[in-house]
């Protein structure tokens, strides 16, 4: 009997192993991100964000922001400062969702700045802006952007067809957005868009 | 041992329920991540990539199973549905209090769909059913209870932490994220517990429900146990005389298989099947408690409440037909005449694999390997 357990367990533990993360994947947080790139004159950009949040998950924000949670009144500056503190900060530590891939692979970020929240219909929406730690020049090489979630508790869509839309820059630049088939969320359920930004 | 033997998972559950109520709370953030700074936390995220610390990007998971094409588009389809619904179910809430009935019955209705859908990505509870199912001796019936009560119980744990937590004891948002979080781990462990009482079960040669199918051994069970039984077979004479409720009418033998069924639903079977789906729906899930909170403050909780029962029913159904396919599998790969000893192999593996699933997954909570949250 024991032998048979034993003869048995090598192949489950294996199994074991391979579904466990499949237990924690389902998206419950809807956001909508519209990213806009200013390219600066050397070359290099900033990411000026926008997102919002669906009505349930903004309520709930609100409702640890104020005892009762008004959605109509307006964001205080100490409202936001508070907010910034309690769910944007965290962020820092998965880079804020975001992920930008030049040559030499993915780019990390100086912490956002210029964080704004401000609420409409309901919905609750952040502002602020990314910066890459070490400045790029976006007229070297071609580079890849897109925000996801990996865990997929959070589902971030793009406004817009592409996950980018160019806001300012000094050079010629086209958008070629993709399904990005090299990052399957949930287990392939989901690849998420990616836009090509080329400049010249 | 004993006392494990003589009652299953119910002291060990009052024990876990126990230690989620004094576990610390606010693991994860609004968001599902671990929170606050800790370095040494920073080069393990929840899907257990390597990340350096300060503002770095999100490695891709490593991705080691994948879903084949025809059925991962499908899957696909579906998240862009449940999307779509969640739309419209936090717009519908959101305007509920003016909408009357016909909103209601709107939310209801969509609440449900999202259940369904929502259901049918990859999660813990089909895992622990589906393995159940696929290796396990069982009757359809029992398929269907135990994915509606593990479903309810998911329904009234959101319900239950809501009402209590936020209600009443007015705790954040995020702490209540967390509490949810600490279930979370309860589950696993009442989970492998599980697994380890079917293995205990079958190692003393019973069924994963506790029930003597050696042949020729006295009081049977209630189960009927072959796996393909032909209409018209003739069953051994005890197949209905249920082991711990003598039967004086024992003659309603000969009564088919439906008009002894509720016999079958008491005592053993009853009590794993309650067990089982408990310990699966102890979790709640984490898109019902957002919504619960959002009617709370919206003042149209009743309707939250209605809107996470539906939602329970939707994931009811889905789960059934999972596990009802997963039977079904199960009778087919064994319909080519082979014996009990494979029978009691693949129980053997099912209940095995259940037990190292909750296993693993609560030593990866516990050591701060995964984040806990809702599911």
């Amino acid at each position: 009997m024991l032998a048979r357990i034993m003869h048995n367990s090598l192949p489950i533990l294996l199994f074991t192993l391979l579904t466990a993360p499949l237990a924690r994947a389902h998206p419950h947080v809807w956001a909508v991100y519209q990213t806009d790139v200013v390219i600066g004159a050397d070359g290099n950009f900033k990411l000026h964000e926008a997102w919002t949040f669906d009505e349930a998950f903004s309520s709930m924000l609100l409702g640890d922001l104020r005892p009762k949670a008004d959605i109509k009144k307006p964001l205080s500056s100490k409202e936001q400062a508070r907010l910034k503190v309690i769910a944007f900060d965290n962020l820092a530590r998965y880079g804020y969702f975001n992920v930008v891939r030049g040559p030499r692979g993915p780019l990390k970020f100086k912490p956002a700045s210029g964080f704004a929240a401000r609420l409409e219909k309901g919905k609750l929406s952040y502002t602020f802006v990314l910066e890459p730690a070490d400045p790029q020049d976006v007229r070297k090489a071609p580079l890849d952007f897109g925000i996801w979630d990996e865990t997929f508790y959070i589902a971030m869509q793009a406004a817009g067809d592409d996950t980018i839309a160019i806001r300012q820059s000094p050079f010629k630049c086209t958008l070629a957005t993709r399904e990005d088939k090299g990052t399957p969320l949930l287990y392939g359920m989901v690849f998420p868009p990616v836009t090509r930004l080329t400049c010249r | 041992m004993q006392f494990i033997s003589s009652h299953p998972l119910r002291g060990i559950c009052g024990l876990l329920l126990c230690l989620a109520c004094i576990a610390t709370a606010g693991a994860a953030d609004y968001f599902g991540r671990e929170d606050g700074p800790s370095p040494a936390a920073v080069t393990a995220s929840a899907t257990g990539q390597q990340q350096a610390p300060g503002a770095a990007h999100p490695v891709e998971p490593p991705s080691a199973v994948s879903i084949p094409e025809p059925l991962r588009s499908a899957l696909a389809a579906t998240i862009r549905w449940q999307s779509a619904l969640n739309r419209e179910i936090r717009h519908a809430l959101a305007r509920q209090p003016d909408a009357g009935w016909g909103g209601s019955g709107l939310i209801v209705l969509l609440s449900f769909a999202y259940g369904v859908l929502h259901a049918l990505g990859p999660g813990h509870g089909k895992v622990v059913i589906g393995s159940y199912f696929l290796t396990q001796r069982a009757r359809i019936s029992h398929g269907l209870m135990m994915s509606g009560w593990a479903a309810l119980v998911q329904a009234l744990s959101a319900i239950a932490l809501v009402s209590v937590l936020a209600g009443v004891l007015k705790i954040s948002a995020h702490d209540l994220l967390g509490h949810a979080g600490t279930l979370e781990a309860v589950s696993y462990l009442a989970i492998a517990l599980y697994g380890a009482v079917i293995l205990r079960r079958l190692g003393k040669g019973l069924d994963s429900c506790g029930h003597d199918h050696r042949a020729g051994t006295r009081p049977a069970h209630a189960l009927v146990p072959p796996l393909r039984r032909k209409p018209g077979a003739r069953l051994p004479a005890n197949t209905f005389n249920t082991s711990n409720r003598p039967n004086p009418s024992s003659v309603r033998y000969a009564l088919p298989q439906a008009v002894a069924a509720p016999a079958s639903i008491a005592g053993a079977t009853g009590s794993t099947l309650f067990w089982a789906g408990a310990s699966v729906g102890l979790r709640p899930c984490a898109g019902a408690i957002i919504v619960l909170l959002f009617c709370l403050a919206n003042g149209n909780y009743g309707i939250g409440i209605i809107a996470t029962l539906a939602m329970g029913a939707g994931v009811a159904l889905t789960v059934s037909a999972i596990s009802l396919g997963m039977l079904g599998m199960q009778r087919t790969l064994l319909r080519g005449g082979r014996g009990k000893r494979v029978q009691r192999g693949i129980a053997f593996a099912g209940a095995l694999l259940i037990m190292l699933f909750g296993l693993l997954q609560a030593v990866l909570l516990l050591s701060g390997t995964i984040t806990p949250v809702a599911a």
